[in-house]
């Protein structure tokens, strides 16, 4: 059961123990399906580089996985011109949602399971958290009413990522409300 | 047919560089409702009150015009809006 402190400007989140291997593995997860070259080479990507959104002269696919075309949309109706904004979008955005995840990783990897969010940090735990829903959200194939997904069986292999999508929703929803401005 | 889409129509592909163009975030059953509200106000410093209008509109019309401008300025929001997790597409209005 995850606890939440106020603690000045920030948060104090207080994850279990059986949490923490969760947002772990999602977060790490997710990352390496964001920058699988990268995890391959087991290199950290040039931030010069990130930041301009070097990723190659060639064309960049459009991902054929569902759960990463959400995370990474077609900025245009138009096939064309879509493919040519993110031929040059395409390596930052990437970089920006992998560093996210890094942050929640290295929060949750070194600090015993109690993590403090402040206004810096904010951003990059609710965008990263999202993109984690997201990809849930796809392989549960999340809808408003979400009936498919009531009474699920304890066999079904659907439960653990629903549970987990459901804590995530309430952790990004703390958050949210703790930060929003007036 | 209004007269403008008539005009729109017969000029065919001819792009009007003064039309501003807007940026359209689209409805998903994943994003929270309070997540969209925040977003819209950290990235385009909406108040509380518009940011919720918009994010009602995306969630009730399934899509909601969240800014305009020049074909460069809604490529930056749409990126930004991408990094956020919220699904965006630009468009000339």
């Amino acid at each position: 059961m995850t606890r939440f402190e106020r603690d000045g400007d920030g948060l104090v989140i207080s994850l279990s123990a059986e949490e923490r291997p969760v947002l772990a593995s999602l977060a790490a997860g997710l990352a390496e399906m964001l920058a699988p070259d990268e995890a391959a080479a087991g290199a950290e990507v040039d931030p010069l580089v990130a930041l301009v959104g070097i990723g190659g002269d060639g064309p960049v696919d459009r991902p054929d996985d569902p759960a990463l075309r959400r995370l990474l949309p077609d900025a245009y109706d138009d096939p064309e011109v879509a493919a040519e904004f993110r031929r040059l979008t395409d390596g930052e955005l990437r970089a920006a949602k992998v560093a996210n995840l890094r942050r929640i990783l290295d929060a949750v990897a070194t600090a015993g399971g109690v993590v403090r969010v402040g206004p810096d940090e904010i951003d990059a735990w609710l965008a990263g958290l999202n993109d984690i829903r997201l990809v849930l959200g796809e392989r549960l194939d999340m809808t408003e009413e979400r009936e498919h997904l009531d009474d699920l069986d304890d066999e079904d292999p659907r439960l653990p990522l629903l549970v987990a999508y459901d804590w995530l929703s309430e952790l990004q929803e703390v958050l949210v409300h703790v930060f929003m401005a007036d | 047919m209004a007269p403008e889409e008539v005009r729109r129509a017969e000029t065919g592909d001819v792009v009007d560089p003064d039309r501003p163009w807007v940026t359209i975030v689209w409805n998903d059953p994943v994003n929270l409702m309070s997540y969209v509200t925040y977003v819209f106000q950290k990235l385009f410093g909406y108040s509380r009150e518009k940011a919720t209008q918009l994010m009602l509109d995306v969630h009730h019309k399934g899509r909601a015009v969240v800014s305009n401008g020049s074909r460069e300025q809604m490529e930056h929001d749409v990126a930004r809006l991408h990094a956020a997790g919220l699904w965006a597409t630009l468009q000339q209005d």
